[in-house]
């Protein structure tokens, strides 16, 4: 998985075989997958020429790739590019929360607002945070009820 | 608004939408030119054609080189007085899945002519091509650099420096190196008209002028001599080829080459490895704006008003 571009300083895309909701890591970044879609084919643009020839001739041509849009949740330095990308493990996670051995979501009013139509991503999140940093469990239960409240709300029950 | 006495070059009280009609009308004029071409000089030869699969045969085990490039303008409006050249150098070994792509780039002062760095490191990448075994070699614009008589002195001279390596050091090293020109305005065998219009009643699918050296004023400061062929490939308009002296005695092959390459793009009129270059090498509109921003919110001294109220 790599870097295919950015978007703005806090949004970037990524090639690769990832689903909503995986946090995903670069080297000064950790980011949260939010939505997915397919690249077209390039290929298609040179169907006068049998596919194996195309394989064989035109190596570099992308079939299309699955492309996730990424929602930057931790920043020291922009991603690149080309910058390979790995899932984020649950040490990651420890970290950036637990900078300064306090928890902290900096990111999160930022997050709720960029998924407002999909606040599901935001809580199945939050059942993670709580897996991996149990110490919290109380606050964070607080915070998902929170956007529970926000999902119903949004549904005009 | 009268345009009766439509001339090129003449200033009108009017907007360039107006003048439409009559510049139609120039054009029109200009295509059915009565015209006189050199090129019985030179001769026409034609591209064996066996089979359909006749170019992937041409360039199987061929490993050829496309290098195109792009900018990033000063970037003025953000306060950051620096823009950006990127080139991209894709190359294909044909038929052996094979392929690599490399890019160089470069952040330029204000002082600095960014095209003219482009065009540096375009020529650069090239050559570090060159002395490597078998290597064809596409750069994607002409070596005639006709434009450049028209610069101050010291660009000029930094212009033809760069057009003498890429010429000398093909010829040391024996790699083909082509200059495609996909549009040529250049009139080199026609007094009148351009050379591509020209020929194109003359030349038939899969045709090709005989080599003719360039006699342009600005060749006259390079050290070596810059050949040209007209290739058709389509029947509206004939590729020109650029390439060096030493080439000439190979052409038949070389030509052949060229066409082949042209047949696997997606148009079958423009050469494949310099279509991916340009597409690697483009610094996409979602890259130019989200740089923009970025620099944007790091600039301290702003962004320009102007540009602000030009975007609104």
């Amino acid at each position: 998985m790599r870097i295919l571009r950015l978007l703005s300083d806090d949004e970037f895309e990524v090639e690769g075989e990832l689903k909503i909701g995986d946090v995903i890591k670069t080297s000064g970044t950790l980011a949260i997958v939010l939505s997915l879609y397919h690249e077209d084919s390039e290929i298609r643009k040179y169907l006068g020429i049998e596919v194996g020839k195309i394989e064989e001739f035109m190596p570099d041509l992308s079939a299309g790739e699955r492309i996730a849009k990424c929602f930057t949740l931790y920043c020291k330095e922009l991603p690149k590019p080309g910058e390979e990308v790995d899932l984020a493990d649950e040490r990651d996670l420890r970290r950036i929360h637990l900078e300064g051995n306090e928890f902290s979501i900096p990111y999160l009013i930022a997050l709720m607002k960029k998924c407002r139509d999909r606040l599901w991503i935001v809580r199945d999140y939050l059942d993670r945070l709580m897996m991996v940093i149990p110490e919290e469990r109380g606050v964070i239960e607080i915070i998902k009820a929170e956007v529970e409240y926000r999902m119903l709300k949004s549904m005009e029950l | 608004m009268d345009f009766e006495d439509f001339e090129v070059g003449k200033v009108m009280d009017a907007k360039i939408f107006d003048s439409m009609p009559s510049f139609l009308e120039f054009i029109k004029g200009m295509e059915s030119f009565e015209h006189e071409i050199e090129v019985e000089k030179a001769g026409i030869a034609r591209i064996e054609l066996e089979g359909k699969d006749w170019y992937l045969n041409v360039l199987n085990g061929k490993r050829v080189t496309g290098v195109d490039g792009s900018q990033l303008r000063h970037l003025r409006e953000f306060g950051i007085p620096f823009g950006a050249v990127q080139v991209a150098r894709f190359s294909v070994v044909h038929g052996e899945r094979d392929y690599s792509l490399e890019f160089k780039s470069k952040w330029v002062g204000l002082e600095y002519d960014l095209d003219f760095e482009r065009f540096n490191l375009e020529m650069d990448a090239l050559i570090e091509e060159m002395g490597k075994r078998d290597r064809y070699l596409f750069y994607d614009g002409s070596f005639v650099l006709s434009f450049i008589s028209q610069l101050r002195r010291d660009l000029r001279g930094v212009y033809v420096d760069s057009i003498n390596r890429i010429l000398e050091r093909s010829e040391e090293t024996c790699t083909p190196v082509f200059g495609f020109v996909e549009r040529s305005y250049a009139r080199d065998i026609s007094d009148f008209i351009y050379d591509a219009l020209a020929l194109r009643d003359t030349l038939n699918l899969f045709e090709y002028t005989k080599p003719l050296p360039c006699k342009r004023e600005i060749t006259k400061e390079y050290r070596r001599k810059v050949y040209f062929s007209y290739l058709s490939l389509n029947k509206l308009f004939p590729v020109r080829v650029e390439f060096p002296k030493w080439m000439v005695d190979e052409i038949d092959r070389f030509i052949e080459l060229v066409a082949a390459e042209c047949m696997l793009g997606s148009t079958r009129n423009y050469p494949y490895v310099l279509e991916r270059a340009h597409k690697y090498a483009v610094v996409r509109e979602v890259e130019r704006e989200t740089i923009g921003r970025i620099f944007s919110k790091f600039s301290s001294v702003g962004t320009s008003f102007k540009w602000i109220s030009k975007k609104m």
